[in-house]
């Protein structure tokens, strides 16, 4: 019996403090720099909401890659390439607004399933090393992304606003402009309550996405994802198509993130054409561990927990930084210190957590194993 | 499979039609207001009074628009309605002039005419060369 007590007590509090680990980092760091950087409360909220609606369509669309067992999709790079390219090409027909951000959808829609198809069949020949397959077919893409937005554009493909055109007559510039959409999707419905701006459209769009991954887990095809994410050799035996399933979720993922990139774009106000994407996968896949979600678990309050705190940290970690060591440049240092730290650290994490989680099945057993033959001693005592 | 084939087509026939729709209610017209003396067809319509201007609803320029000035306004979507209201000394005179027009896709920049507008010419907005 004392042993069946101590099999259930196995270290509740380490478990804790191992599984949210990342999170209760971010707290204590947050708690410190906060009232450090001498950031009043409402701007700092401000800030914050402005990062939330910017970030978190992009950061939903890795969750289904996750759930089927695909780790974090560093390919959403592709997806986000392909947003650019719709908005590249709205910005030169000069459809603004409402009307131009969704257009600029409606073109990248047919791209990003291009890409994540492709993307999808690389990754089913690397099982079991998706994540960094993922991140290398990022870089692979981008080659053939700048190919086509340094050479074809111009040449092929057709534009005619020479503001967005390299002076050499082909080719687009390195930074365009997004006046015709700025903060469109964010000013269609803008409340102020207590000095905090809300952009009611944008996060009724956020919402409307998490609505359909809680949905699309209760399909038949979430249910397979999920069947395919547990054990692929499972899912085959039982009928699935494993493969198929796996590009499904790559193909949406891929999507979503090309949403996620305009509605990203939108509020920035301004595409770096050759930069804007590099880093996005990075900084997503940061903010998503962050939140407190793992290589193999994902939920949407942890897409939301890891905007606020991943971007609460990056808001007051220059001014903390600057009044700690009088160097504002200490603060893009910080940034790529963190979000890079943060991945190793999750990962590593992950594979501590691995680790412990077998010791402790061995445990398990080993207890088990013990009362088990203990009750057969007590038995034959009785007999 | 025919079935399917069928979905699967009419949704994109409806996907092409939402993007030519979105096309049109999205496409940015800039349009130069001319005040400023021109020959059209071998009419002659000479800039003489100053006018404060509004284009779908939204004023044009900080000041009035004098003979000899040009100013620009950036509508969206293909109708449109401009309004004229001419000014003498800072104070409006007479009634105000309401005209609709309306712009294609391909006229990404047109140029309306004030003084033609006024003499009443269907020729007041064009495109140049």
């Amino acid at each position: 019996m004392k042993n069946q007590d101590s099999l259930k007590m196995i270290n509740p509090i380490k478990q804790f403090f191992i599984n949210y680990a990342v999170p209760i980092l971010f707290i204590i760091m947050i708690v410190i720099a906060a009232p450090m950087s001498g950031l009043s409360p409402i701007f700092l909220i401000n800030e914050v909401m402005t990062r939330l609606t910017r970030n978190s369509f992009l950061i939903l669309s890795l969750l289904i890659p996750v759930m089927a067992g695909m780790g974090m999709n560093f390919g959403i790079v592709l997806g986000a390439m392909a947003g650019q390219i719709g908005l590249i090409l709205i910005t030169d027909w000069q459809i603004v607004g409402v009307p131009g951000i969704l257009l600029a959808m409606l073109i990248s829609t047919p791209i990003a399933i291009l890409f994540g198809y492709f993307a999808g069949i690389v990754l089913n020949r690397a099982k079991g090393r998706e994540m960094v397959t993922g991140m290398m077919l990022g870089y692979f893409m981008n080659g053939i992304y700048q190919l086509l937005v340094l050479y074809g554009m111009g040449k092929i493909i057709p534009i005619r606003d020479k503001s967005i055109l390299l002076s050499r007559g082909y080719g687009i510039r390195n930074a365009i402009s997004l006046d015709g959409i700025r903060q469109s999707l964010d000013n269609v419905i803008k409340l102020n309550i207590l000095g905090v701006q809300i952009p009611l459209v944008t996060l009724g769009v956020i919402a409307l996405n998490c609505l359909f991954i809680i949905w699309f887990r209760k399909t038949k095809l979430g249910q397979d994802m999920r069947t395919v994410g547990q054990d692929m050799e499972v899912a085959r035996v039982a009928g699935i198509d494993v493969e198929k399933t796996r590009i499904t979720s790559i193909v949406i993922s891929t999507v979503l993130a090309a949403y996620g990139m305009i509605i990203y774009l939108q509020n920035i106000g301004t595409i770096n054409t050759y930069n804007s994407h590099e880093q996005i996968g990075f900084f997503a896949v940061a903010a998503l561990l962050v939140g407190g979600a793992s290589v193999s678990k994902a939920s949407i309050i942890n897409v939301f927990i890891g905007v606020i705190l991943f971007h609460t940290v990056f808001i007051v970690s220059p001014r903390a930084g600057k009044e700690l060591i009088g160097s504002a440049q200490l603060g893009e240092y910080f940034r790529v210190f963190i979000t890079y730290g943060v991945i190793a650290f999750s990962l590593v994490l992950y594979a501590w957590r691995n680790r412990i989680e077998a010791e402790n099945e061995r445990k398990k057993a080993m207890i088990l194993r013990r009362v088990s033959l203990q009750d057969e001693e007590e038995e034959g005592d009785n007999v | 499979m025919k079935r399917k084939l069928i979905i699967r087509g009419s949704i994109l026939v409806l996907l092409i039609i939402l993007g030519i729709i979105l096309f049109v209610v999205g496409k940015q017209h800039k349009v130069l207001i001319d005040n400023r003396d021109i020959t059209i067809d071998g009419v002659s319509y000479t800039a003489a009074a100053a006018y404060e201007i509004w284009v779908d609803g939204e004023k044009v320029g900080r000041t009035t628009l004098n003979p000899g000035r040009r100013n620009v306004a950036y509508v969206v979507g293909p109708t449109h309605e401009i309004v004229l209201q001419e000014m003498k000394g800072g104070k409006p005179v007479g009634d105000s002039i309401v005209k609709k027009f309306r712009l294609s896709v391909k006229q990404s920049e047109v140029i309306i005419n004030i003084p033609a507008l006024v003499a009443g010419s269907d020729s007041f907005l064009y495109q140049e060369d």
